[in-house]
């Protein structure tokens, strides 16, 4: 904490130009969740350009100039050759941006559709998964099935979303199956949250948002019709669901996700959820006001209510807050302020829980592995960008229990984060170094006027290194050590990027001797861990990637994975296969 | 009247077969009807017969050939188990159709199938198709059951001789008390001058990913030679096929590891 504040003076002294984002983020502490999200985002990118609004714009990375001309677009009826006139006007990095962004305009009709087969000893059978979006001038259609080891149809798991743009007074409508996201997340968990060293992840960017449900997982989505509008300078939105809720549940709560997989001989229960919502935006000058509520007539109280504000101070500070005080003594809260100019970019937020009723979906946030219900904690972010070849960032993070409640229950976490890029015209140097001190509290430490912390410390080193325009090598060395045990792991990744086909080879050699170790050494990225199981123990692992485009419509993509593991005598050697089968037209 | 010895060994190959491929079986999918039983029963690719077609009609050409088959098979031999497919290939409205009617059974138990089906293009070297189908089942002294389902497909012409196919078998289904077992294919054929490769992942409701390979030796314009093995259930397929102008003709045959051999002949007639 001391250090946090002693490294937020000294970086404020510092000078600084430009500050162009960097989004690579490779070596970060991985979860599952966010390689299920980069790869349903690049399916159905959710993110719509026609309706995009400004925090959404800044969150994708476009500079100001960018976001006010796309909002000027959007004004004058989102045509397709306007988009193109515009994208000639754009910066280099805009433009990059903006070709990156899948926008189909408004005319014809098309249809994505991706088929995956993946294999491997891990999941002790094949997984058959299909998606799909058509697309017409009316709206959206998106299905999805699975099929997992040991399930009988090809749509155990299926769903399916309608949404239309069309619909007069609305800005979306939706029917099926949806994600909501609610305010702070203070009365509505959102899971899929991942903490980054951008300080912009701080911020709520988003306070009222309804997107398709295209993930397979069975907690925090909805099922139901939903609605977005704006109305005499509200923007608001609504939803009604009611839908079979499939895990292990601790009263309303899931306990356990069972992924969208349902194996046999492992017993889910079903639950019924039943929940309605609705939720307004105010804007007036430099503030805007939100209010959420949600109604679970499966809760006590049935009805819970989130009211926020964010305060745009000036164009380079912003103020949020965010509560769900409910009942007297208890409540949540977040407090959020953050600074930005042309070289540095500060945030912080403060959080507080103290309450013991669950959050209405899904199961609690896990941030530091404390649980949201009694908790408070500090997090700091700071970026610095003295010159275009140099980004620094820094990351604090606590939790502490609010409260003592339970023995059990009383954990506290801090949490130490730094982070380098270096641009080279020929390569690309990132370092990552992190400290993380985490533990219960226990009676003999209250007794003793002390406590001990397990203590993690991690060590990524990654260089990037352009062989010719077309070949490119990569080298990631990560090593973490807690208080017995130590790991490394070493990937080395040759790959070809040219116009129709992308290939990648790499060798990773692993020792990770301790469970605990495993998240903070895990592969990085999901081109790299291939969305495979992670490695582990002692043992080594080839993987080969190719992806082939055929008539700039069908992507064809191949992954392989071989693992040998030292010390299993049975399955030591394991093969994972991927096929996946893309189109676009 | 069929002799009692007789009709418990069709019993218990009956539900050999139905313990073997899935609890909720019928015969349905025993391996090989037509020429395409010759080569692994591969039916997401290959040349388009018209068994093939009724299973998978992105496989439909646009040309104007009337093409009718029969085919007849004894299943199984040493049994009195038979099946016969009837299976025309027509054009209605400019668009190329493919209907077909099933048969196999005995006298104490017997399957019907009805399909039909269309391809549509989607853009250069992408088709898929729909099929729709209704199954029957019928065993003596027991109700008979009934399913309508939907089968979808797609193809995609890589280019270079090779193909990539897959189909979703009996995807959507409206039935009571009989539940069709999906399928899903995956494969890819190779062609180049008188040989045809085919692969294909088949996974059948729970069972595990059946892989097929199969090959077709065309030495001939008029004639073929074909080989086919399964993974999973260790068949072994062969056969021959003449093709002259005006008629087809084919012989299967399917070996099993434990089960009789199966002997299937077919005949195809085609009209411009």
């Amino acid at each position: 904490m001391r250090r946090g504040i002693i490294f937020l003076l000294i970086s404020v002294l510092l000078g600084a130009q430009s500050l162009d984002e960097i989004v690579v983020d490779e070596t970060e502490d991985p979860d599952e969740g966010h390689y299920l999200n980069e790869l349903l985002v690049t399916l159905f990118q959710p993110f719509n350009l026609e309706i995009a609004d400004s925090s959404m714009l800044d969150s994708k990375g476009f500079s100001r100039e960018a976001i006010t001309s796309i909002l000027e677009w959007q004004g004058k009826g989102a045509s397709r050759s306007a988009l193109k006139r515009l994208q000639k006007r754009l910066g280099e990095s805009d433009k990059v941006l903006l070709q990156q962004i899948s926008w189909e305009g408004k005319e014809g009709i098309g249809l994505n559709l991706r088929q995956r087969l993946q294999s491997g000893a891990s999941s002790e059978g094949w997984r058959i998964l299909q998606k799909g979006r058509l697309r017409s001038p009316w709206g959206n259609l998106i299905f999805l099935l699975e099929q997992d080891p040991g399930e009988a149809r090809l749509s155990d798991h299926s769903i399916l979303t309608l949404s239309s743009h069309r619909l007069p007074g609305f800005h979306q409508v939706m029917l099926g199956d949806f994600h909501v996201r609610w305010g702070a997340g203070l009365i509505l968990n959102q899971q899929g949250f991942r903490s980054s060293l951008n300080p912009n992840s701080l911020l709520i960017r988003s306070p009222l948002a309804i997107t398709p449900h295209y993930s397979s997982r069975e907690t925090d989505y909805f099922r139901g019709i939903a609605g977005e509008w704006n109305l005499a300078g509200i923007k608001a939105a609504m939803f009604i669901s009611s839908r079979k809720a499939v895990g292990v549940f601790d009263g309303v709560e899931f306990r356990e996700d069972s992924d969208g997989i349902h194996p046999s001989g492992k017993q889910y229960n079903n639950f019924t959820q039943r929940f309605a919502g609705m939720a307004g935006i105010f804007e007036a000058g430099a503030l805007e006001l939100f209010s959420a509520v949600i109604f679970n007539p499966e809760t006590k109280p049935a009805g819970q209510y989130e009211l926020g504000m964010t305060w745009h101070i000036s164009g380079s500070q912003l103020l949020q807050l965010f509560t769900d005080r409910y009942r007297l003594g208890e409540g949540r809260s977040i407090i959020a302020w953050s600074y930005k100019s042309k070289t540095v970019i500060y945030s912080i937020q403060y959080r507080r829980y103290k309450t013991t009723t669950p959050l209405s979906s899904g199961s609690v946030l896990a941030l530091l592995g404390t649980s949201a219900t009694n908790e408070s904690g500090l997090a700091i972010r700071t970026q610095i960008r003295p010159n275009k070849q140099v980004l620094l960032r820094y990351a604090l993070d606590t939790g502490f229990s609010s409260t003592l409640n339970d023995l059990k229950e009383n954990n506290r976490v801090v949490q130490h984060k730094v982070q380098l890029f270096l641009k080279q015209t020929q390569r690309d140097w990132q370092l990552d170094i992190s400290l993380k001190r985490a533990g219960p509290i226990t009676p003999i430490d209250i007794w003793n006027s002390e406590i001990n912390y397990d203590q993690i410390s991690k060590l990524a080193l990654s260089l990037s290194q352009k062989i010719s325009p077309k070949f490119q090598y990569r080298l990631n060395l990560k090593t973490a050590t807690n208080s017995s045990d130590k790991s490394m792991l070493i990937q080395q990744r040759l790959m070809l990027n040219a116009v129709s086909l992308k290939a990648s080879i790499g060798f990773v050699r692993f020792i990770v001797p301790e469970y605990g170790l495993r998240l903070s050494i895990y592969e990085t990225s999901l081109l790299e861990s291939f969305s495979f199981y992670t490695a582990y123990e002692d043992g080594q692992r080839w993987f080969i990637y190719v992806e082939r485009r055929f008539r700039e419509q069908v992507d064809l993509e191949m992954r392989l994975a071989h693992s040998h593991l030292d010390q299993l005598p049975f399955g030591a050697k394991q093969l994972e296969v991927s096929l996946q089968l893309s189109i676009v037209l | 009247m069929m002799h009692f010895k007789k009709m418990l060994h069709v019993m218990l190959v009956i539900f050999g077969i139905i313990l073997h491929e899935s609890v909720l079986h019928a015969a349905f999918e025993y391996h090989g009807l037509g020429w395409p039983a010759a080569c692994a029963n591969i039916k997401v690719l290959g040349s388009p017969h018209p068994d093939r077609l009724l299973l998978n009609p992105a496989l439909l050409t646009d040309d104007d050939a009337k093409v009718y088959s029969f085919e007849y098979q004894k299943p199984f031999q040493g049994l009195d188990l038979q099946a016969g497919s009837v299976t025309s290939v027509y054009t209605l409205w400019k668009r190329p159709f493919i209907s077909g009617v099933e048969y196999f059974g005995d006298e104490l138990y017997s399957e019907w199938k009805l399909s039909s089906g269309s391809t549509w293009s989607i853009t250069q070297g992408v088709k898929t198709g729909l099929s729709l189908n209704y199954r029957q089942l019928r065993m003596a002294e027991f109700r008979t059951l009934r399913a309508a389902t939907l089968s979808a497909s797609l193809v995609l012409d890589m280019g270079g001789g090779v193909r990539i196919g897959t189909l979703m078998e009996h995807f959507v289904q409206a039935q009571k008390r009989l539940s069709i077992p999906q399928k899903f294919h995956f494969g890819t054929d190779y062609n180049s001058g008188p040989i045809n490769i085919l692969f294909a992942l088949e996974k059948e409701a729970a069972l595990p990913m059946e892989v097929c390979l199969g090959m077709v030796f065309s030495p001939r314009s008029t004639w073929q030679l074909a080989f086919g093995y399964r993974d999973l259930s260790q068949t072994i397929s062969t056969g021959w096929r003449f093709i002259l102008p005006r008629i087809g003709m084919s012989y299967t045959c399917v070996i099993h590891p434990e089960l009789p051999l199966s002997h299937g002949f077919g005949l195809e007639f085609y009209f411009k």
